[in-house]
């Protein structure tokens, strides 16, 4: 007991730098944790963005002009329906003659047909238009639930920095860290050297 | 206690780098993908056949007018047959066949047009795939595309877009019933019975 008295201040201080040097890599580990767990999140979210944006762009693969030239087709019908009498106004004299009511019946077939021909052409025309519309709109819409999930990300990376600011020493370990230290210099300056014991002469 | 700092940070941020680096380019491949499949290329031939079809109907209406104006207008000046009537109806042809390459050309622009909106949607994907969660800039180049798009979306292609391809011919008609409305003045100065016709023509109708 004799020989170990004196060695017990320098014990205390290393106690003490251990306690220290434990606190600070306890500190930093739940620190790191934190910053880990926020880019996982982060991660995560950064995820979802990707299904949006997979989403918008396996609808892009199969996008096609053909409900817009149907529905753009039907209106053009729509609108044609029920104007044939006023279309042939003008041809109101009949029975002149076979020849000229032949013609005028050709003449009126022809027209129809015509028609026909400018609706389904004008219809594909506005349905590539209106199919890059549909697209431009998607593209849009994704843009929008992109920076609503950036704007959330922002909210979360905030929490987190604020979560690792807040991971603080433990105050417990820092005191007895500092008492044993304290108690290391001051009782090791006491040591009668010159009379270590079994220790020996330094 | 452990010496060393930990780096779970920095090995999770590593991870998460890496795999947005390859979603990203998985991403880009798709969106590439996605504008050059063979249906939109097909798409695309269906809008130029269509907008050429329309044009040239157009063409076709025109010139079939025209060139039952120029008919009557030649034979009531009395010139069919004449070189007045092969060089006109040459011109015709002429202005017809020029009709037929602008309604071509006007459709193939418009499909360029098409095409351009497409590599225009197609790099605001790239963007918006690259940007992710930080998309502020990407989202207002999406909304100037979306712009684009609706004035992309209006009706461009209209009945007179090829305009008036015969309108010099139109005014050879005119001459032509205003020529004949002149002789017939003449033809009934005196406006009597026994008025002989001076220019040959057969009274009461023409």
């Amino acid at each position: 007991m004799g020989a170990v008295a004196p060695a017990i201040p320098y014990i205390a201080a290393a106690l003490g730098t251990a306690a220290t040097i434990y606190n600070t890599n306890r500190t930093a580990k739940k620190q790191d944790a934190a910053l880990a767990q926020g880019i996982a999140q982060k991660a995560a979210t950064q995820r979802k963005a990707d299904q949006k944006i997979a989403a918008a762009v396996e609808q892009l693969g199969v996008s096609s002009p053909a409900a817009e030239r149907q529905q753009t087709m039907a209106a053009f019908q729509d609108a044609l329906r029920g104007t044939e009498q006023q279309a042939a106004a003008g041809q109101t004299l009949g029975g002149l003659s076979k020849a000229y009511d032949e013609a005028t019946q050709a003449g009126s077939s022809r027209a129809n047909q015509y028609v026909q021909g400018v609706a389904k052409a004008l219809s594909a025309i506005d349905a590539a238009g209106l199919q890059r519309q549909r697209e431009g709109f998607g593209t849009a819409d994704l843009s929008t639930n992109l920076r609503i999930l950036g704007r959330e990300q922002e909210g979360q990376d905030f929490l987190s920095r604020l979560k690792a600011q807040s991971i603080r020493r433990n105050p417990w370990i820092d005191a007895f860290a500092g008492a044993a230290k304290a108690y290391g210099s001051g009782a090791g300056g006491n040591v009668d050297w010159g009379n270590l014991g079994s220790f020996g002469g330094v | 206690m452990g010496g060393g700092s930990s780096n779970k940070a920095q090995r999770e941020a590593q991870r998460a780098e890496e795999e947005r680096l390859r979603q990203i380019q998985n991403t880009q491949r798709r969106i590439e993908s996605a504008f050059t499949t063979p249906q939109r290329e097909q798409d695309i031939q269906s809008f130029l056949d269509a907008t050429r079809q329309y044009y040239r109907s157009d063409a076709d209406r025109q010139q079939q007018d025209a060139a039952r104006g120029l008919r009557f207008a030649v034979a009531r000046s009395g010139q069919a047959g004449g070189s007045f009537d092969a060089d006109t109806n040459a011109r015709l042809a002429e202005t017809y066949k020029r009709g037929i390459i602008e309604a071509d050309r006007r459709a193939q622009a418009a499909a360029s047009n098409l095409r351009a909106q497409d590599q225009q949607s197609k790099q605001q994907l790239f963007a918006l795939a690259q940007s992710g969660l930080d998309s502020g800039t990407a989202q207002a180049q999406a909304m100037q595309a979306l712009r684009q798009n609706l004035e992309q979306g209006r009706a461009t292609a209209n009945e007179n877009s090829l305009g008036d391809l015969f309108g010099s011919f139109g005014e050879v008609y005119k001459n032509s019933v205003a020529q004949d409305e002149a002789r017939k003045a003449q033809l009934y100065t005196y406006n009597t019975l026994f008025q002989k016709p001076q220019y040959g023509g057969v009274k009461g109708g023409f």
